[in-house]
């Protein structure tokens, strides 16, 4: 199947092997649900109204324990970058590129960047979200050029 | 009656074999090794050692507990710790000296080591947490290394070129120690750095530490005991620490990272009551080079940015003004998984006993030894002197 980004674009199916499958916890579990719905959740603090991520017990920043998911607009910011030459286990297909996204809630996240030629990648440009079936039942977000 | 000094004193050092591969050699036998061999540099038994912070890769007793080792030392011991990161470095080596200082133990021993880490069982410890949202991308050490580099290149204009003068400078130091890993690999040019092949951008193979096998182990005891010693006394001066927030799970943010340490060198720095232009040589982690030229940005002996051009030439040579890693560092020297973290300390020891041959710094006096880094987001400083 085909994976539905929420604004739209269609990513082709597979493109890139995880032979790393992120271990779900019950903490974390919604945020997996959500992905494979084409959906960015994030959790925001009932206390202070900030974001945080990555999902804790306890808001990062005022260590509230009331928060709640909420759909994130899927959109950021480009902070840095490495192109990765050196799989990291066996099954990755290199080279890739591992991203840091400012999202535009706030939190930064760990994720790929893809849909953009090595020599065109710009610290600072725009990016969107879309979403990769990895596995069954298994969706990782991903982010391309906005 | 004037109190005895407790002031914690490094008096036995020990490092195993550091290789490739050692055939035939278990965690558990080169911990030994070095927990034997560090005693005996300090002239004292094993029955004399009461505060463990060392690790049981086992096989036997209990699995990674360092009560384990009451069955060799004092028994009972009347301190110990068991975490990976306390049981080696910088960090094992602070913590013993609080315990040794606090008059929780007299003499304390740090140790660690590691055979097969090509083997099922032989990982880093902590390498194989779960890291959910990081693995899935293709996260690794290296590559967290190189979001910090990448963004210090963004910001300052800092080139592969100055990065990878920095590891040559390193690995040629490797290069004429017989004792590295790489002993004779060399010599090497920035041009061969950026020649080998790239692991993630901007690090090549030859940025990035070593792969291998080894132990090491440091006996800290107080000031007064000390004198009794054999070995030439090494104080402890200063030390310091910070952690920014667990490591590899979350990405290293240039924004949080670019003062990461500064807390830990301005409590060390004012502890030894001197500056960080007073120290005559370096033993700093280097898991990749470019973390090299930022710890002394972090260090403040040049401007945040500045790292790359004060890194060029000869001043991180023998005959420069910061000699560093003269061993050849974790890039061309030895990185076990956490041994080497303790060879930091060793090599700075060394200097300040003068006993270092070919690459001693002539009459050192201070030197600092460092673990940790912006990709792991956490660093731990100690400062060491003579008695």
């Amino acid at each position: 199947m085909n994976d539905m980004a929420p604004d739209g674009f269609t990513l082709a199916p597979g493109v890139m092997p995880t032979p790393t499958l992120p271990a779900i916890s019950a903490l974390t579990r919604p945020f997996w649900d959500a992905a494979a719905q084409g959906r960015l959740l994030l959790p925001r603090c009932n206390a202070c109204g900030r974001h945080f991520f990555r999902p804790e017990l306890a808001c990062t920043h005022c260590f509230a324990l009331d928060w709640q998911w909420i759909e994130a607009s899927g959109r950021g910011t480009l902070y840095s970058y490495t192109v990765v030459h050196r799989a990291p286990a066996p099954g990755f297909v290199v080279p890739l590129v591992l991203a840091v996204v400012d999202l535009d809630e706030g939190p930064a996240m760990l994720s790929n960047l893809v849909g953009c030629a090595a020599e065109d990648i710009r610290i600072g440009m725009a990016l969107r979200v879309g979403f990769e079936q990895v596995a069954p039942g298994v969706h990782l977000p991903r982010f391309r050029p906005a | 009656m004037s109190r005895p000094n407790r002031s914690a004193t490094i008096v036995g050092i020990y490092q195993t074999q550091q290789a490739r591969q050692l055939p035939g050699r278990t965690s558990q036998d080169l911990v030994i090794e070095a927990v034997k061999g560090a005693i005996a540099d300090a002239g004292l038994t094993p029955r004399e050692i009461d505060g463990a912070a060392i690790d049981w890769p086992g096989p036997g007793g209990a699995p990674r507990d360092a009560e384990n080792w009451a069955m060799y030392l004092k028994q009972p011991l009347s301190w110990c710790v068991s975490h990976h990161l306390l049981t080696a470095g910088v960090r094992g080596v602070l913590e013993a000296a609080a315990a040794v200082q606090a008059g929780l133990c007299e003499v304390a021993v740090v140790a660690s080591g590691r055979a097969g880490p090509f083997s099922a069982d032989g990982a880093a410890p902590g390498a194989n947490m779960s890291m959910e949202f990081a693995e899935p991308f293709g996260s690794s050490v290296m590559a967290q290394f190189a979001l910090v580099a990448t963004r210090h290149m963004h910001e300052f204009g800092t080139t592969p070129e100055q990065i990878a003068h920095v590891a040559a400078t390193i690995r040629n130091h490797g290069h004429v120690n017989p004792e590295a890993v790489m002993f004779g690999a060399g010599p090497y040019t920035a041009a061969d750095v950026l020649a080998s092949p790239l692991i993630a951008t901007p690090l090549h193979r030859l940025d990035c530490c070593l792969v291998n096998e080894g132990g090491a182990a440091v006996v800290v005891t107080t000031a007064e005991r000390a004198r009794d010693l054999a070995a030439p006394p090494v104080p402890i001066l200063g030390g310091g620490m910070e952690f920014f927030q667990g490591n590899y799970a979350n990405p290293p943010l240039y924004r949080q990272m670019r003062t990461l340490g500064r807390g830990a060198v301005a409590r060390t720095l004012a502890r030894a009551a001197v500056k960080a232009s007073d120290i005559d040589v370096f033993s700093l982690y280097d898991p990749v080079s470019f973390e090299v030229l930022r710890q002394f940005e972090m260090l403040g002996l040049c401007d945040e940015g500045e790292g790359g051009a004060f890194c060029a030439g000869d001043r991180l040579t023998l005959t420069g003004s910061c000699p560093t890693n003269l061993d050849g560092g974790m890039l061309a020297g030895s990185w076990t998984g956490t041994a080497q973290l303790t060879l930091k300390v060793i090599e700075a020891v060394r200097q300040l006993r003068r006993v270092n041959g070919a690459r001693q710094v002539p009459n050192a006096e201070l030197a600092l030894a460092s673990n940790a880094g912006s990709g792991a987001q956490h660093v731990e400083l100690v400062l060491l002197g003579r008695g």
